[in-house]
């Protein structure tokens, strides 16, 4: 079975006193381990240089790149822990998932499973807050048909000047 | 000469002048920015005040960066561009986003908060060492990083100044001398004076994030002239 959505990340940062909880392709990193926490944060960065669309909304931000070839559509969601007040802050919750295909239910295995995670880090957060993050995070950052209409325009309106360039070349035309 | 052609001849002149003073102008006042700090340091509300975005409270941890390609504020009565302005994480597992801003930059704000400066008997002794390592190694890699890059200031902002006793203490000035023989191993970690430039101040309100902008601001247009 061709799985439709996986979770990469999920990452929550606390007061000063704590380090943040990270947990990256099927592991938590240890708080040593520099080098794999760095990778989160350059991930984060070059999803956020390639985003197609980098909206904010009611359940917070999301962010959409792809798709791409093998890895499917890499979605970012970033919300609010409410419940959770570390130094004063309130703590969000970015969670990384790659898609396939948005299967009914990918939203709400991917925010339980990301709720366990931060649970068994003595995190607490609400499932169904993260999985409405998710899925109106991924429909927020749709590509419009609008605009990919005049994307296909734009490119066959390319393809049929560059021929004419070339009929008008291939005939001594100038 | 006809007359329809020393007019036109005239005006493309005057447009020229015109066009080529407002495209300098466009230019002086653009700045390319790294905004870096500890979390916590009030990067995001020092952002947030130039966007005119100001967030009773605390705006919240920053995680992902986020990208303003274009951020248009007035500072010391001038129209400044910030260009492609990013919030950054203040994790030191950041760093490599960071060296990216910098690389990126002209100049670098780097954020303090003023609690950090509070000698352990004022402050949890801990938190302060940790705080004050955290600093030094900050300043070590920006050193670094300013060597090999663009960025020719690097400007220490102290924040949360209002919750520092000794401000209300010392007041302005003497306060900021305290400060700044504080940080002197800082800035010296950083390059010298020659390239570190200190400012503190408060973003209690948009107010006092204004006012830290204008000292920020005259420390590069002073470095610029």
């Amino acid at each position: 079975m061709v799985e439709q959505a996986r979770l990469r990340i999920v990452y929550t940062e606390f007061g000063e006193h704590r380090p943040p909880v990270i947990w990256h392709n099927g592991k938590f990193l240890s708080e040593n381990d520099l080098d794999a926490r760095a990778a989160v944060h350059r991930l984060f960065a070059s999803v956020v240089s390639k985003a197609r669309r980098d909206v904010m909304m009611s359940y917070g931000r999301a962010v959409r790149v792809g798709p791409m070839t093998s890895a499917g559509t890499l979605l970012l969601v970033e919300t609010s822990l409410s419940p959770v007040v570390a130094d004063g802050a309130p703590s969000k919750v970015t969670v990384v998932v790659t898609l396939t295909n948005a299967e009914p239910g990918w939203g709400a295995s991917c925010a339980t499973h990301a709720t366990e995670l931060l649970a068994s880090q003595g995190v607490a957060s609400g499932a169904s807050h993260l999985q409405h993050a998710l899925e109106k995070g991924w429909h927020a950052t749709a590509p419009s048909r609008c605009r990919t209409a005049l994307r296909i325009c734009a490119a066959i309106h390319a393809v049929l000047l560059n021929g004419r360039r070339r009929l008008r070349e291939a005939m001594g035309l100038r | 000469m006809p007359l329809p052609l020393v007019i036109w001849a005239v005006s493309a002149a005057v447009g020229a002048i015109v066009g080529a003073r407002a495209v300098a102008t466009a230019q002086r006042n653009t700045y390319r920015l790294a905004v870096l700090g500890m979390g916590m340091s009030g990067k995001t509300t020092l952002i947030n005040s130039w966007r005119g975005e100001w967030v009773d409270g605390d705006p919240g941890r920053t995680n992902a960066p986020l990208v303003y390609e274009k951020v248009k504020l007035t500072a010391n009565g001038r129209q400044l561009i910030f260009k492609r302005l990013v919030d950054v994480s203040g994790q030191q597992s950041a760093w490599p986003v960071w060296e990216d801003r910098v690389n990126e930059s002209r100049h670098v704000l780097y954020l303090l908060k003023a609690t950090h400066l509070l000698a352990p008997a004022e402050h949890r002794p801990a938190v302060a060492a940790q705080a004050w390592h955290r600093i030094e190694d900050d300043a070590g890699q920006i050193r670094l990083w300013l060597d090999e890059g663009r960025a020719s200031l690097c400007v220490l902002v102290v924040t949360h100044r209002d919750l520092d006793p000794r401000f209300a203490d010392l007041g302005e000035d003497a306060y900021e001398h305290l400060v700044c023989d504080q940080l002197d191993p800082i800035v010296m970690k950083l390059g010298g004076d020659r390239r570190v430039r200190i400012v503190t101040g408060s973003l209690v309100d948009p107010d006092a994030a204004a006012a830290v902008t204008d000292k920020i601001m005259q420390h590069i247009a002073a470095e610029e002239r």
